[in-house]
């Protein structure tokens, strides 16, 4: 993850935007059908990035590495799927914007939280 | 009704911190002769290079041979020439043995994790087609290694995967498999014309990835050759017919009885979830986000994205980060900072992403450790 606060302007703006952002990167499984390198003559390397800015740069006030995303606040969000070979060539993008977002509660604590309301309502019952 | 309430709570704990399996379960059994080795060590203190000892005792393994045992659930194959499972435990390499040639065990282990089932039906273009079934895992115990004493390190990383691999070249008169599902018969593991078992085991201390500052390295791969293999259809767990035989004989107990067991298992109950919400408590917080959208913009010159890769394609995935990253963070300029997190062997959390891109899912996840994120 990347987190730029105060990003001053900058000439390739997806990979360093203007403002405060927030940044996803992973090597993707070049295995996933989203690909095919069977005819590829060198091997590739595919990457995935999401990219959430803020371009009035109030969303951050330092760069420490948030819990949790302030979504309401950023005004662009898209992804990038980028793909190199191994002389760092590169052989394909994708890019795609980002139209509606929402948190996911972890399906643990989900769980959790059913077992310990149904556990709670059972035990004052019984009081 | 309470019982009944209860009695779901607890199976769903129990579900919950010990996992089981169904009753369509297969197992692998197989075994088979040493065949080779491949090592390397290299060790910088700074000034002075050097390499450390073998983590195994290659004069023991070498001429031995292996036993081993994975299993996997029966799962519906989807169509196409090339597929990956992910099955979680209690899948994978469950127990695995490599003996002297006295046939005397020297190592053992288990305990998998990070399931990797990949299955390729006709992958390829002629003349480079070919079947293929791969079952990996990455495993939690190993008896008796040499692991050597970090120094720069603390824990420093230890990985350990084994499994086995079966593939075979296709052409119009021999074929191996006829879809992507896991084959469920000795048959076909057995007319693939190259069947192996492997066990990778490297130690990492240091700055052993980017080789810059000191470190210490040292890993070992051993290829079994595998030349006696059985499947077996697995009977639910001996922990799941005890729980079902329990619920029984309570249910036949006094209405007076039942009020102890009630009051019994909701302390236990509220105990076991006190104890697991402390755990979580004490992990790192991850942060999970679901997203819509479109692709804008495609740049596919040598046909490396199939065919959905056009502009106006929906495109739906999810993320998850966490807080606290294990590998740090660094800052190239005033303007940001680079926090990254390596998935470790162990059982810490999986952080993933997967998009569904137009209307195939895609998952993108990072099967192998050294995922940065």
């Amino acid at each position: 993850m990347i987190i730029g606060d105060d990003n001053p302007s900058d000439s390739f703006p997806p990979f360093f935007p203007i403002g405060d952002s927030f940044r996803y990167v992973d090597a993707l499984d070049g295995s996933s059908a989203l690909f095919d390198f069977s005819q590829a003559e060198l091997f590739q390397h595919a990457s995935g990035v999401l990219f959430f800015v803020d371009s009035t740069g109030d969303v951050f006030s330092s760069q420490a590495l948030p819990s949790g995303l302030p979504l309401a606040s950023f005004n662009l969000m898209f992804g990038l799927v980028d793909i190199f070979d191994d002389n760092f060539e590169e052989t394909g993008r994708l890019m795609f914007r980002i139209e509606s977002i929402r948190a996911v509660p972890e399906p643990g604590s989900v769980t959790m939280l059913c077992l310990t309301a149904i556990a709670l309502a059972t035990w004052r019952r019984r009081s | 009704m309470r019982l009944v309430i209860l009695i779901g709570a607890a199976l769903a704990v129990l579900k919950l911190v010990c996992p089981v399996a169904a009753a369509s379960d297969f197992e692998i059994v197989a075994s088979g002769p040493y065949f080779s080795t491949q090592e390397s060590s290299e060790t910088f203190d700074g000034t002075n290079t050097g390499t450390l000892p073998p983590l195994l005792d290659l004069t023991r393994v070498e001429g031995g041979s292996f036993r081993a045992t994975y299993r996997f659930p029966s799962l519906a194959p989807p169509s196409g020439q090339d597929v990956v499972y992910s099955p979680g435990p209690p899948y994978g390499l469950t127990s695995f043995e490599l003996l002297d040639s006295s046939g005397l065990v020297v190592y053992s282990g288990g305990d998998p994790f990070d399931n990797f089932i990949n299955v390729q039906d006709n992958d390829g273009s002629i003349p480079f087609r070919s079947d293929q079934v791969f079952l990996a895992s990455s495993i939690g115990t190993v008896t008796g290694a040499d692991i050597p004493t970090p120094i720069y390190s603390s824990p420093p990383d230890i990985l350990l995967n084994g499994g086995f691999n079966f593939f075979g070249p296709v052409n119009p008169d021999i074929n191996y498999t006829s879809d992507l599902a896991i084959p469920t018969d000795a048959v076909t593991y057995l007319s693939f014309p190259f069947q192996a078992f492997d066990f990778i085991m490297v130690f990492g201390d240091g700055d052993y990835i980017d080789r810059v500052g000191p470190y210490q390295y040292v890993d070992v791969q051993l290829q079994y050759d595998v030349t006696a293999l059985t499947v077996k259809q697995v009977v639910p767990e001996p922990a799941t017919m005890a729980l079902l035989v329990v619920g029984g004989v309570a249910l036949m107990l006094s209405r007076r009885a039942m009020c102890n067991i009630m009051r019994i298992g909701l302390i236990g109950s509220v105990a076991i979830m006190a104890v697991l919400l402390a755990g979580s408590a004490s992990q790192a917080a991850l942060f999970t986000y679901a997203f819509t959208g479109e692709v804008t913009d495609v740049s596919n010159p040598i046909g490396l994205f199939t065919d959905p890769a056009v502009v106006g394609v929906p495109v739906t995935g999810s993320f998850t980060y966490t807080d606290n990253p294990n590998q740090g963070s660094f800052s190239l300029n005033d303007n940001f900072t680079n926090y990254s997190h390596i998935e470790t062997p162990r059982r810490h959390r999986t952080c993933y992403q997967h998009w569904r891109h137009g209307g195939a899912l895609v998952r993108l996840i990072a099967i192998q450790h050294d995922h940065r994120r």
